[in-house]
């Protein structure tokens, strides 16, 4: 079975869904089996990047984790609209239905359903990773999606309100006794001297800085309609997310 | 113009010299008579061909200072333009050295503990935690055949 990644942040607005997805597509680009679950069932968004914005989606995780299909159900299969082979990026997407979020925030997830239906899946689709978005923040929901992971990928941007956030993530996931965490941080102007800002995330968290991404006006200007990765291979911020993607695959416990 | 009406003032003492001392007089006279008025007028083109040479390479000297003059002139403008451009590109330059050094990370290890434990205390965490080992070994048994 692959490794199981949880992709999270402190606070929302660092682009953690783009991110997900974007590392999603340079891990397939290298011929990796990939799985994504949107288990931000309170924002759910990452289905609008591989292109399901508009499009009806019968099942969703929301319904899985209901009862009401099962994991087989809620899977698309996004390979296609980025010229990948079938089966490269499979996709496990939440509803944005207010009256979903609220009954399953009241019921709460299940732990060994959702640890269950991730095993399945990773066999089921033979993935040699399966790449979970989170929900910001530290709740519930956000807790057992970190606890079944192999690694924790914690986004950051530079500000203020996101470094004891993060540092408070990190503890919990030591807690947990997760495998492996590193450390990304995200749209770092251009001005700020990277490697300075490297050496102190370094120091103050103590673990992997796999990525240091500028900020990109092209990204902003993509308003989430694309896999930036796959639309603008040579920015800046794809070079460095692929990066971050070649680092994942070599130092989890994927072999591919 | 100076310089020929000192010419044509000459040539006339000239010619009354002539007229004071040569003998017979009559016929200094009309030597005199014959030669003044050629002699006054080329000596007056020469003189003023002269004065015009030597007022051009006046003039030229004093175009060819003021030249340098003004050439320095722009050359110490420059100089200094250039000072200050340094200046304001070595200020710039500090000012975003600046803006690095200024992007430190200051966290409260206290604070992290303290906040860490308010999750880690709650009765879904510890429920969490005890659900957490039965998925592991769930997971583990899963994985022990294939290997």
């Amino acid at each position: 079975m692959g490794s199981v990644i949880a992709i999270h942040s402190f606070r929302g607005g660092t682009g953690k869904s783009n991110l997900t997805a974007n590392l999603a597509y340079c891990c397939a680009s290298t011929g990796a089996h990939v799985g994504v679950v949107d288990t931000d069932i309170q924002s759910p968004g990452i289905h609008v990047l591989f292109g399901l914005g508009n499009s009806p989606m019968k099942y969703c995780l929301n319904d899985y984790l209901k009862g009401e299909c099962t994991i087989n159900d809620p899977i698309y299969d996004v390979s296609s609209k980025l010229s990948l082979p079938p089966k490269s990026i499979n996709l496990i997407p939440s509803r944005l239905n207010a009256q979903a979020i609220v009954g399953m925030l009241k019921e709460g997830f299940d732990v060994q359903k959702l640890s269950t239906a991730v095993t399945d899946l990773a066999k089921k689709l033979e993935l040699d990773v399966l790449l979970i978005d989170t929900h910001p923040g530290i709740e519930e929901d956000t807790l057992l999606s970190i606890a079944m992971s192999d690694a924790l990928v914690v986004i950051l941007r530079p500000d203020e309100q996101d470094y004891l956030g993060t540092a408070v993530t990190f503890e919990i996931a030591k807690r947990m006794e997760v495998p492996k965490t590193f450390l990304v941080a995200n749209r770092v102007p251009s001005e700020l001297d990277s490697d300075y800002f490297r050496t102190k995330l370094e120091e103050t968290y103590k673990v992997p800085i796999i990525g240091i991404l500028p900020f990109s006006y092209g990204l902003m200007m993509a308003q989430s309609k694309e896999i930036y990765c796959f639309t603008s291979p040579k920015d800046p911020f794809s070079l460095a997310t692929r990066t971050a993607a070649e680092y994942i695959l070599k130092n989890t416990k994927c072999t591919n | 113009m100076w310089a020929t009406v000192f010419a044509f003032l000459i040539e006339t003492l000239h010619m009354g010299l002539t007229l004071a001392i040569a003998q017979p007089f009559s016929e200094a006279l009309e030597v005199v008579r014959l030669v003044y008025l050629p002699m006054v007028l080329g000596n007056c083109a020469g003189m003023a061909v002269f004065a015009f040479i030597v007022d051009n390479v006046i003039n030229e000297r004093n175009t060819a200072l003021q030249r340098d003059r003004l050439q320095q002139e722009l050359v110490e403008k420059e100089i200094r333009i250039r000072e200050l451009e340094i200046g304001r590109l070595k200020k710039y330059s500090s000012d975003l050295e600046d803006t690095v050094q200024k992007l430190e990370i200051v966290i409260d290890e206290d604070s992290v503990r303290r906040e860490a434990e308010k999750v880690m205390g709650t009765e879904f965490f510890q429920g969490l935690m005890t659900q957490l080992s039965t998925v592991k070994r769930h997971r583990t048994a899963q994985e022990t055949p294939a290997q």
